[in-house]
């Protein structure tokens, strides 16, 4: 009999707790598809960069976190959590609603029937339900995102560090052509909506590729990046050359006095270059139409013998080249820019190019020394007036370079200086004959007055060396070749160049060992082209 | 703003995830949990080794 009564009883009672814990579980469905289907909380970029940018200021100089979908678990697991919270919440102030209207307008039920108390108990068994529920999916869900976390920062830390040790194992710099601005990697522009990414680190925005605002996909780390989108400078937009941030980059600026031989020097070095690598089968190309449209100018100027126009002092000559092709080639950026420049080098931002120089290259034009011009017979000498002397004094474009580099806290200690005395072919024409050797051809500038100029560049820099060149194209491995200088720069900084080998007949750029102009195009020989070429020098 | 793909996979697994530990809870409670269900599976094995036993 007992029996059957606890049947009366008990049989409700599961009845009524079965459908409260259904009420929270239904509660907690509810929210849950609100949270994360129906009208979910989405951390967009543009708000997670707001978040990014509000809890680490941007500083002087420093760029805003990019604009990318955060990856899951590092900002959206948290917003959905919350939200699905907030839901729960919501939901379960509402169906508290009817408890509330007991307790407010008919607390006399209160005392006559026990109505209010089971309403309570079953709401709050199914609030109860309902939290129950929230904890098991905000536990969930952060142990995810921890977990994922766990494997994903690790990873990142990883890429970041095979990248840094790849970054200073080649030093793939980014130098930008056109604002002389040179940062550790570039900026690389998404394929879609062409916003430049700043940081394609392996990070909370992907370990291997991140998403753009605009839906598209970049890959990570600058070495795969590189190949992919296209690098722009960091600071001015520019575009730069493909494989920027991912292939070594050299920069070599040139300076010296007006008409001491810069861009002379700039493009017989350059056909110098070309002649060794065709040599032995390097590719020589140039990443861009202005190098390319320079590189076929200076090369033909070289070529065929004819002046060198006077640098503009409006602006400057920048020429980028690439060795190799692909993956394993390297990039190397040659400077050039108006002698009137370097007579006053602290001044202008036009010598920006000057501070991130890794190699530098003074030209020395021999016919501006003192001791050299009384020898000639002096400055009105003929052999003095065709080698069109720069007319300062070597030491001080020497003195105001140096000085710009030291109080810019360029580590000028650090690099190497090519010393090259300009024009050796004009002045073994004039009966002058410069030592080969670079510790002789140091004690010859030495002996005829430079021997302050001697000492401060030894001081100021790591190594240095002293060449003589020819104003003309001559064969690579000579004793003047204008690509000697070049190339133990270049080698200096971990490229890879074949030896100078013996250049065949046909080769491009092979002239007369005496300095003599090689042939024109077409095999025609060579004439000076007088002219605006003739009228000015650089 | 359409929601990544990343974000739908995401929010899908931890859902799922959930949802399968509330089935296990419930089913638990209500006499179905992994335990009982072991326990019932092997009653036919645990059975025959008993009759073995008291065979031999």
């Amino acid at each position: 009999m007992s029996g059957a009564q606890d049947y009366y009883y008990t049989y409700p009672v599961a009845g009524a707790l079965g459908c409260a814990i259904a009420v929270g579980i239904a509660v907690f469905t509810v929210a849950l598809a609100r949270a994360l289907v129906n009208d979910p909380i989405l951390v967009a970029p543009a708000a997670d960069q707001a978040e990014r940018t509000a809890a680490h200021p941007v500083g002087p100089g420093e760029f805003g976190p990019d604009i990318a979908w955060p990856l899951y678990p590092f900002r959206q697991s948290r917003a959905d959590v919350d939200r699905a919270r907030r839901n729960v919440a919501a939901n379960n102030a509402a169906i508290w609603q009817p408890a509330r209207w007991f307790n407010r307008n008919a607390k006399g039920l209160w005392v006559i029937f026990p109505i209010p108390v089971v309403m309570i108990s079953f709401l709050a068994l199914a609030s109860l339900t309902s939290w129950c529920c929230y904890l098991v999916y905000a536990v969930v869900t952060t142990v995810s995102a921890g977990s994922s976390r766990v494997v994903l920062v690790p990873a990142a830390a990883l890429l970041r560090s095979a990248e840094r040790v790849r970054r200073s194992r080649l030093r793939t710099d980014a130098a930008c052509m056109r604002c002389f601005h040179v940062t550790p990697w570039p900026a690389y522009q998404c394929p879609a909506c062409l916003r430049p990414h700043h940081d394609v680190q392996p990070g909370r925005l992907g370990v291997l590729f991140r998403r753009c605002q605009c839906g598209a996909h970049l890959p990570m780390r600058a070495s795969r990046a590189a190949w992919r989108v296209t690098p722009v400078c960091q600071r001015c937009g520019a575009p730069l050359a493909v494989g920027v941030g991912a292939v070594r980059d050299v920069r070599v600026p040139v300076f010296g006095d007006i008409s001491a031989g810069k861009t002379r020097f700039l493009y017989a070095s350059l056909n110098s270059l070309v002649a060794t690598a065709a040599g032995t089968g390097l590719e020589v190309t140039f990443p861009d139409k202005d190098s390319q449209e320079q590189a076929d100018f200076g090369l033909g100027v070289i070529r065929s013998g004819r002046e060198t126009a006077k640098t503009s002092t409006n602006g400057e000559v920048s020429l980028t080249l690439r060795l190799g092709a692909g993956r394993p080639s390297e990039l190397v950026h040659l400077f050039d820019a108006a002698g009137e420049h370097f007579r006053s080098a602290r001044r202008p931002d036009a010598l920006r190019f000057l501070d991130d120089g890794q190699g530098l290259v003074y030209i020395l034009d021999p016919f501006s020394i003192e001791a050299v011009t009384k020898r000639l017979g002096g400055t009105s000498a003929p052999e003095v007036l065709r080698a069109h002397a720069a007319a300062g004094d070597p030491q001080l474009t020497y003195d105001e370079v140096a000085s710009r580099l030291r109080d810019g806290g360029v580590p000028a200690s650090r690099g190497r200086l090519a010393v090259v005395v300009s024009k050796d072919d004009l002045l073994r024409r004039a009966g002058l004959e410069l030592p080969a050797d670079s510790g002789a051809l140091a004690q010859w500038l030495w002996d005829n007055g430079l021997h302050n100029l001697v000492m401060s560049a030894r001081r100021d820099f790591a190594e240095v060396r002293f060449f003589t060149v020819a104003s003309q194209a001559v064969p690579p491995g000579g004793q003047n070749d204008p690509g000697r200088p070049l190339r133990w720069l270049l080698t200096a900084h971990g490229i890879k160049l074949p030896p100078d080998p013996d250049l065949s007949a046909g080769a491009p750029g092979a002239g007369d060992p005496d300095g003599r102009p090689a042939p024109g195009p077409g095999g025609r020989p060579a004439r000076t082209v007088p002219g605006r070429h003739a009228a000015a020098r650089s | 703003m359409r929601t990544p793909p990343h974000v739908v996979i995401y929010r899908s697994i931890t859902a799922a995830i959930t949802a399968l530990i509330l089935l296990s809870i419930g089913l638990g409670f209500a006499g179905y949990g992994p335990l009982v269900a072991l326990h019932r599976a092997a009653q036919p094995i645990s059975h025959g080794l008993h009759l073995d036993r008291i065979s031999g």
